[in-house]
């Protein structure tokens, strides 16, 4: 197993992705600190896990609260005694242009999506340092190298979760390296009320002609997780069925 | 059962460094691996290590810059395995003589470095294909390099030539996905290779004291290990990469991730910056 003994704490694990990830690591042999604001969501995934034969532990946290992190971390140290894996991984944000949004908007989607991440470096960096390091997962998104859209306050969160990586693992390396994984189109919760026909059209953008599913972005973070990524800091990995890697063109034939 | 029981790997370039690496990696999970290697002692030295592991090894002789070589290397792997699965393009040359700027440059050593580097990766991966498609899919993996995204001074050959593998890698992914073939490619920073000693042997001092010294451009602060690679190129060579094609992984040590003027290995394990 390549997480047995860790301690991993994963935040937005009520659902989608970071749930995914949250049952993975487990099978992986480490212990869970389910956070989310999410209740309900967050305590199913801490009974999957535990019917699993895991150990997990739900922290309630709304990640655009100071206060709220502090204590998330508090809560994973005093209750696991050391943190080994971090996967900040929760968003939540607001569609819209820069002249459609209103400051409001800005600020909770910067916060939930781009200042949480740096809220739980800042408390759990030290407490890893001191516990012989570790890893950090980010998620981010292919928003962080591509533009949509619509998209003002969240294109700006993502592409500051990539280059604040590259500032994260310059300075805690060697002892914990920091790499993020920019998701392409993976079919989540987050889709809210994507139409079918939509969710068709744009697997139908990715070379390999399906959306992702939630499993294929665990086992990249899984992978950054592990020691089998052990010179890896700073990095990204694309993940998105090759969404990004091509321009869409008109077809020629 | 293994991850890869039952497949067969090509790995470019096997006898030495990380393409030995990853062909140990790959046989330690169950795959049969042929090397195309120019190298015959060294090469069948890496052969016996494989067998030692429980799984076949081959070595087929082959300049894979030769396109006959090449569609060897395939019709041997074929008569002996029955199959392709997974093709391993790693081959590469930075002789510590190359290094000259496009004026001072030979054409032969531009030539020579393009036909290696990359013509190779385009010849194996036509004869492979055709082989790979029938086993319903397969994978690519493609050695690219750091050198690829960003440059030093006098690599113009090799640094062109590893721009066009992740070019390559783009082009196959595309063409390919729908065959469900995924190919990808790795960029490495400095690994502690037989190519890496070479070039430290002609700096001044010893390779040891340069090679750490070249370590700590690394934010990790040394060199990395074949094996490190290994790793990264069997993840993307599994399943669990299924969702990924025609991207490029850097495996770096965070070299990429630092800025030009950035001093680097970072910070010192209290967390506060070194310079
Ligand atoms: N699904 C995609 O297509 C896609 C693409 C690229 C990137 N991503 C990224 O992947 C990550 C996970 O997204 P997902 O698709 O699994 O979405 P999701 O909606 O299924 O999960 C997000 C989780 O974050 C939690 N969350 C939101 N705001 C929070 C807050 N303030 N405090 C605590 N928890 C909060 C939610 O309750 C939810 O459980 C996000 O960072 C998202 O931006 C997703
Ligand atoms: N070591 C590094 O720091 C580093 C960094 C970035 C990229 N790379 C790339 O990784 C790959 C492997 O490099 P390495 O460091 O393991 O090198 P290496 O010199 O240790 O191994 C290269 C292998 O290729 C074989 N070879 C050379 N020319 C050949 C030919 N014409 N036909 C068949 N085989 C031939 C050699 O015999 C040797 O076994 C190369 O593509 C290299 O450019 C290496």
């Amino acid at each position: 197993m390549l997480l047995e003994g860790k301690v991993a704490l994963i935040t937005g694990s009520a659902s989608g992705i970071g749930r995914a990830t949250a049952k993975l690591f487990a099978a992986q042999g480490a212990k869970i600190v389910v956070a989310d604001i999410n209740k309900p969501g967050g305590e199913n995934t801490v009974s999957d896990i535990i019917d699993g034969g895991g150990e997990a532990l739900f922290v309630e946290t709304d990640l655009a609260k100071m206060e709220d992190v502090k204590s998330m971390v508090d809560t994973a140290m005093t209750s696991f005694g050391r943190l080994d894996v971090i996967h900040s991984n929760a968003a939540a944000y607001d569609m819209g242009t820069a002249t459609e949004i209103t400051e409001d908007q800005w600020d909770r989607t910067i916060s939930t999506c781009l200042k949480a991440t740096w809220m739980i470096a800042h408390h759990a960096v030290p407490l890893m340092l001191t516990s012989g390091g570790g890893t950090f997962v980010i998620t981010g998104s292919d928003h962080a190298i591509r533009g949509y859209p619509g998209y003002a306050a969240y294109q700006a969160a993502k592409g500051g979760l990539l280059a604040m990586t590259r500032s994260l693992a310059a300075d805690c390396a060697p002892t914990i390296r920091v790499n993020i994984i920019l998701p392409g189109a993976v079919e989540t919760e987050i889709w809210g009320e994507t139409t079918q026909e939509e969710r068709d059209r744009i697997a139908e953008m990715c070379i390999l002609k399906r959306n992702g599913r939630p499993e294929d972005i665990a086992n990249v973070a899984l992978f950054l997780a592990s020691d089998m990524s052990s010179y890896m800091t700073g990095a990204h990995i694309v993940v998105d069925g090759g969404l990004t890697s091509v321009v869409q063109l008109p077809e020629t034939e | 059962m293994r991850e890869f029981d039952s497949k067969v790997v090509i790995v470019t370039g096997g006898a030495y460094g990380i393409g030995k690496s990853t062909a140990l990696e790959f046989a330690r999970n169950g795959a049969n691996v042929v090397i195309a290697d120019i190298n015959e002692k060294v090469g069948n030295a890496t052969v016996s290590e494989i067998n030692e592991l429980g799984s076949r090894g081959l070595l087929v002789l082959a300049d894979v810059s030769n396109s006959a070589d090449c569609n060897n290397v395939v019709a041997t792997a074929v008569e002996t395995f029955g199959r392709v699965d997974i093709l391993f393009n790693n081959v590469g040359i930075q002789s510590p003589d190359s290094y000259f700027n496009v004026e001072d440059a030979p054409e032969e050593l531009w030539d020579r470095t393009i036909n290696v580097n990359l013509k190779s990766y385009f010849l194996m991966s036509k004869y492979s294909i055709p082989e790979i498609r029938k086993q319903g899919g397969g994978v690519i993996i493609n050695t690219a390099s750091v050198q690829g995204l960003q440059s030093m001074k006098g690599v113009p050959a090799y640094a062109a030539s590893k721009g066009g593998i992740l070019s390559l890698t783009r082009q196959m992914a595309i063409d390919y996905a729908s065959e469900n073939i995924r190919v990808l490619a790795i960029c490495p920073g400095t690994i502690d290779t037989q190519m890496v000693r070479a070039q430290a042997a002609r700096e001044p001092g010893e390779p040891d004291d340069t090679i750490e010294k070249w370590g700590m451009t690394h934010p990790l602060g040394r060199t990395g290990d074949a094996r490190e690679v290994a790793n990264v190129v069997l993840f993307l060579a599994s399943e669990k990469a299924s969702f990924m094609t025609g991207e490029y992984v850097n495996v770096d040590g965070g070299m990429m991730a630092l800025g030009a003027w950035a001093s680097g290995s970072g910070a010192s394990a209290d967390g506060s910056i070194r310079n």
